[in-house]
């Protein structure tokens, strides 16, 4: 018989109506215990999946930070794929290539699966197994001290990848320290503090809805590689280009897959993407295609202000900083407005990771304001991306919040305080004349720097590649640092230096690193601790929407830690426990499936329905479209005062205004959470932060409104200079794919891709090596101006038609020299720290047998590290990482032959 | 246009009461003008079949277009080494590299069965039939939609890796 796709849908709608008539797919992991490793890939080759005998159960992917509902199958105990799950509304049931690299990381031969203990000098390679209660009794016997002395901020946490959703803080809450440090500045927080200031803290993403938008306007945003969110935005994008023949513009300076599939590529010059939005604002206002009523209710400057302001950013200005014809700029600013509603603009990091950044994102979010496309169908919409807990654009969802007790959050540093007299005077000084609501979310130079307060004016974001130099230039003294999930020894810009003050055991006395396999940052630690991987383990989650309807999900283990792996929040309660002083109470469980049970008690649905869907969602609720113009209920209103110039609507707190909504045409709304409940296109933040900081009024990141100035290094540019950018690719995320064997079998290299003009230019070809020498950044950043190359490396060309001609791009996950076998392109671990790895190498070996790009079997080669070469370059005030503004010199060192008698 | 929802797993639906599905010709359609060159379905397929590293039933191409400045994406299904995925079919799912694809631009079905899906899509969308060495005795049909000349050109040798490859992934040397 065929059973053909039709009668598929009938059976599925016939299952539909019994919605749930029962889950049928099981969802508790199995009891029995992975202590041993599981069997062979040859057995796994034998005996093969099959799915009516496996366990199908939903979780939530944890490949990259997007965070896609998926379903695993699970045969035998062990992980055998994972698919999408339809019951996701962001993901519509799709995944991405690196949802199967869970298996990989998981069922790695070399990754950690016992405590180890370093012997030897830090950095050494030499390693010890230890039993958890040796290791947990002397990072407690560490750490406990601190906390009797009254100095738990001697205590610092650093994570790259934390989506406990506050379980990480709950610890470093309870045990009293403000450093709980991230990278967020090396990942996004250029492109989120715009966003903030024009809608608020609650929004630092946006939600496009992209399923019935007809124009997206993309400035170097990549989704269909990266992006987080990315996922959820591809079919939706495929979707509107090829059914609805919607137009996707993209402004890029390298031919990404994003680029690849768009309508329109234009290839940029680096960081001239404000200067093309403002040019675009400045057509659609001067056309008469602006929504002017939209701008006069919602936005908070004046149109005729605006309007002036643009006057010096004419297209032909943008073609010249862009080399985007002024005819092009024109015509898709109109084509764009007159899509209006249904357009929306898109950026991410391609044009925010630069000097200019902050500015170019404001200047692009103001043509979505300009248009009046905000919270519109097919338009830049907003929508609810935190745990619920009845904020803004959260009324009548179900409150999900961690089980009581909840410790308290440290106190800040005011003046006055004993942290506060622990500060450098200049720091003093400056923190001093911060405004009381500063002083009031200030806590010492790791976790809120007073040079770049726009780093934690929204919410603390942190500045993360100053935190070795801060510790190195002892702004803050460290006893124990724990890095959990991190990669700052290999990833961060200036990568060596974290790796200096890593070994330094004067600066960092006792490092614990936490994670599944043995990286960079593991080999500097002093004590190593094996986390259970995603596929193991418990998190609550929720992010934004671009179904526009807010849902929740739950990461839940489908198999049990291999080895002696724990979860981390096992870790931390075990570790509470430890340490004592009333932070255990804390942690008073002893199963963490009862703990994310009692998370989610508000739930309308019981827990077991909800681990068998790993989704829920109101589906009658309607969509997140335009939360501004939402009526204030009555009741709320009642207890309002109004605000006679600004018509806002306020309640008094703590001696303090919060505003609660806005009265347009008579009416009570709810405007936007930001504090005039209006679009704050200008924002006198930015220049009030630059004033308390010393940055030159002249300078771009003062200006209160989206303006526009090249790079400082990029003004004069020598014919010799190039523009070194980085990426990732489509299969990896960031430093920690590349011990993914099937993401490392696609792309284990990282060649400095030119366009053919470049190339000839160089007197080079592919495959010919290169010499890169980059520079010190020359605006206002962290050692700007200084005059000495910040680093050489060499690497192969690849030419690559479609880059821009003065842009050399080299992706920034390769070259690994841990990670193990698959990272490091067939060579083993050192064998040391194969101690805390399992002690049968015949997986090991087999796989490294299959690594074809091995160099000892005529391969390629896994790539060469190059984040040591990136100066540490933090954008001023807000403090993300300009990634894509370094000046480099290339050289040819060698080659088959002189590429240009080549035919 | 087709549907892309049945035959993959869903929470509240049992594999128990889906029948196998039993195909006589097995067909692919890859619509390229929906492929995103993100490799889910080639890395679903390897993971689902354990597959070893260098071989390649499912691989996709990243071809430099000729003339414009980006680059065009190509799953290519290898002849040899494709099985159609027996054991998806046998529980009545799609095959796993169809179920990866985030994009909707894999179809599977049976070309025997005048009343498959496929054929409506191949027809609508004017699918190309990818020219095949021994097109008399194939274990699947691969249509592929808007296929550029410049790329039937390079797909033909297969999905193995190649030393002429001019993707900028793979890399190899001395291959
Ligand atoms: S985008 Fe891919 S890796 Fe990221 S969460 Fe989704 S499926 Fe996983
Ligand atoms: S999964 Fe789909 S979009 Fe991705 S490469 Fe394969 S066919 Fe293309």
């Amino acid at each position: 018989m065929s059973w053909t796709r039709r009668d598929f849908l009938k059976f599925s709608a016939a299952l539909s109506t019994g919605a749930l008539a029962g889950p049928l797919l099981a969802c508790s992991p199995s009891t029995v215990s992975r202590g041993s490793i599981p069997e062979s890939l040859a057995a796994l080759r034998e005996r093969r999946l099959d799915y009516r005998k496996a366990r199908a159960v939903p979780t939530i992917c944890f490949g990259c930070t997007t965070h896609c509902g998926v379903i695993g199958w699970v045969q035998d105990d062990r992980v055998r794929l994972v698919e999408g799950n339809p019951l996701d509304p962001n993901s519509q049931g799709t995944i991405c290539s690196k949802a199967n690299g869970m298996i990989s990381y998981t069922d790695y031969p070399e990754r950690i699966l016992y405590p180890m203990r370093r012997v030897g000098p830090r950095g050494g390679g030499r390693w010890k197994r230890i039993s958890w209660d040796q290791a947990l009794d002397e990072i407690a016997d560490r750490m406990r001290p601190l906390r009797e002395a009254g100095t738990p901020e001697r205590f610092v946490f650093h994570y790259g990848r934390d989506k406990t959703k506050g379980f990480s803080k709950r610890f470093t809450d309870a045990f009293g320290t403000p450093n709980r440090l991230n990278r967020r500045s090396i990942c996004s927080s250029n492109r989120r503090a715009p966003l903030m200031s024009f809608y608020g803290r609650e929004f630092e993403w946006e939600s496009q809805d992209l399923e019935r938008t007809k124009y997206v306007l993309n400035f170097g945003g990549n989704p269909m590689e990266a992006y987080q969110g990315g996922l959820f935005m591809r079919k939706r994008l495929i979707d509107a280009k090829v059914d609805r023949g919607a137009r996707i513009v993209t402004f890029e300076v390298r031919p990404s897959a994003t680029a690849s599939v768009s309508t329109e590529y234009h290839a940029v010059a680096p960081a001239s993407d404000g200067a093309i939005a403002l040019a675009m604002a400045r057509t659609i206002v001067d056309e008469g295609l602006a929504d002017r009523a939209f701008w006069e209710r919602w936005a908070n400057w004046d149109f005729d202000e605006m309007r002036a302001h643009l006057e010096p950013f004419t297209s032909a200005f943008a073609e010249a900083e862009s080399g985007v014809a002024a005819t092009d700029i024109e015509r898709i600013a109109r084509e764009f407005a007159r899509s209006a509603p249904a357009c929306c603009t898109m950026s991410n990091r391609g044009s925010a990771k630069h000097y200019n950044g902050v500015q170019a994102d404001r200047a692009i979010r103001m043509l979505d304001v300009l248009v009046g496309n905000v919270g519109r169908p097919g338009g830049f919409c907003l929508s609810s991306l935190r745990m619920w807990k009845n904020r803004y654009g959260q009324e009548g969802l179900p409150v999900i919040d961690q089980p009581a007790p909840r410790p308290h959050a440290p106190k800040p540093w005011k003046p006055g305080t004993r942290e506060f007299e622990t500060l450098p005077r200049d720091v003093q000084e400056r923190v001093r004349a911060f405004p009381e609501e500063w002083q009031e979310r200030y806590f010492g130079e790791l976790a809120t720097p007073s040079e770049y307060p726009l780093s934690w004016h929204w919410y603390a974001m942190r500045v993360g590649q100053l935190v070795h130099p801060y510790i190195q230039q002892r702004r803050q003294e460290v006893d124990v640092y724990m890095s959990y999930t991190l990669g700052a020894a290999y990833g961060f810009p200036e990568a060596r230096l974290a790796r200096e003050v890593l070994t330094d055991e004067a600066l960092i006395p006792f490092h614990v690193a936490i994670d599944v396999s043995y990286g960079e940052q593991a080999a500097l630690a002093d004590i190593i601790l094996p986390d259970a991987t995603s596929l193991e383990r418990w998190d609550a989650h929720s992010t934004n929407s671009y179904g526009l309807r807010p849902y929740t999900g739950i990461r839940q283990p489908l198999v049990e830690p291999l080895g002696e792996a724990r979860p981390a929040q096992i870790i931390w309660r075990d570790l509470a426990r430890r340490i004592g002083g009333g932070m255990e109470r804390y942690f008073d469980f002893d199963d963490l499936e009862d703990y994310y049970r009692a998370w989610y008690a508000e739930l309308p649905i019981d827990w077991e329905t909800f681990k068998a869907r790993g989704i829920w969602m109101d589906e009658d609720r309607p969509l997140d479209y335009e939360l501004h113009e939402r009526e204030v209920p009555a009741a709320e209103v009642a207890r309002a005062e109004i605000d006679p110039e600004s018509q806002t609507l306020f309640v008094q707190k703590d001696g303090k205004r919060h505003t609660i909504g806005i009265v347009r045409d008579g009416r009570p709304v709810r405007g936007f959470p930001t504090p005039s409940r209006k679009i704050e296109v200008r924002d006198e933040t930015f220049p009030l932060a630059a004033r308390l900081t010393g940055l030159p009024a002249s300078d771009i990141n003062a200006s209160a409104v989206p303006t526009y100035a090249r790079v400082p290094e990029h003004v004069d540019l020598s014919d010799d200079e190039y523009v070194l950018t980085t990426f990732k690719w489509n299969v990896h995320t960031q430093g920690r794919s590349a011990y993914w064997k099937h993401a490392a079998e696609i792309v284990h290299t990282n060649p400095v891709m030119m366009a053919p003009v470049t190339a000839e230019r160089l007197g080079v070809a592919t495959g010919d090596e290169v010499e890169l020498t980059t520079y010190r950044p020359k605006g206002a950043s962290d050692r700007s101006g200084e005059r000495d190359p910040v680093g050489r490396l060499r690497n192969r060309v690849r030419v690559v038609p479609g880059m821009h001609p003065r842009v050399v791009a080299c992706a920034h996950h390769s070259g690994h020299w841990e990670h193990g076998v698959v990272a490091r392109g067939g060579e083993p671990t050192i064998a040391s720290a194969r101690v805390g790895m399992n002690a049968d190498t015949s997986e090991l070996d087999a796989l490294a047998r299959e690594i074809w790009w091995s160099k000892d079997r005529g391969g390629v080669g896994h790539g060469v590290a190059i984040n040591d070469v990136y100066p540490i370059n933090p954008a001023p005030l807000v403090g993300g990482q300009n990634w894509f503004d370094n000046v480099c010199r290339i050289r040819r060192v060698s080659g088959q032959k002189d590429p240009r008698t080549r035919a | 246009m087709y549907d892309t929802s049945a035959g993959r797993p869903h929470p509240s639906v049992s594999l128990d009461t889906v029948p196998p599905r039993d195909v006589e010709r097995p067909g692919f359609l890859v619509d390229l003008r929906r492929c995103i060159g993100c490799h889910a379905c080639s890395v679903a397929c390897k993971t689902a079949h354990a597959i070893p590293l260098g071989e390649f039933p499912l691989r996709v191409r990243w071809l430099p277009r000729p003339d414009e400045k980006t680059f065009a994406f190509v799953p290519v299904f290898s002849e040899s080494r494709c099985t159609n995925d027996a054991e998806s079919l046998s529980a009545g799912l799609e095959p796993a590299c169809v179920r990866a694809c985030p994009t909707a631009a894999l179809v599977f079905g049976d070309l025997a069965d005048p009343e498959d899906a496929i054929h409506g899509a191949i027809a609508e969308l004017e699918a190309t039939r990818l020219e095949a060495p021994d097109a008399d005795d194939l274990k699947r049909d691969v249509h592929y939609v808007e296929l550029e000349d410049f790329v039937s050109g390079k797909i033909h040798r297969g999905a193995q890796l190649d030393p002429r490859d001019e993707d900028p992934i793979y890399e190899q040397e001395g291959r």
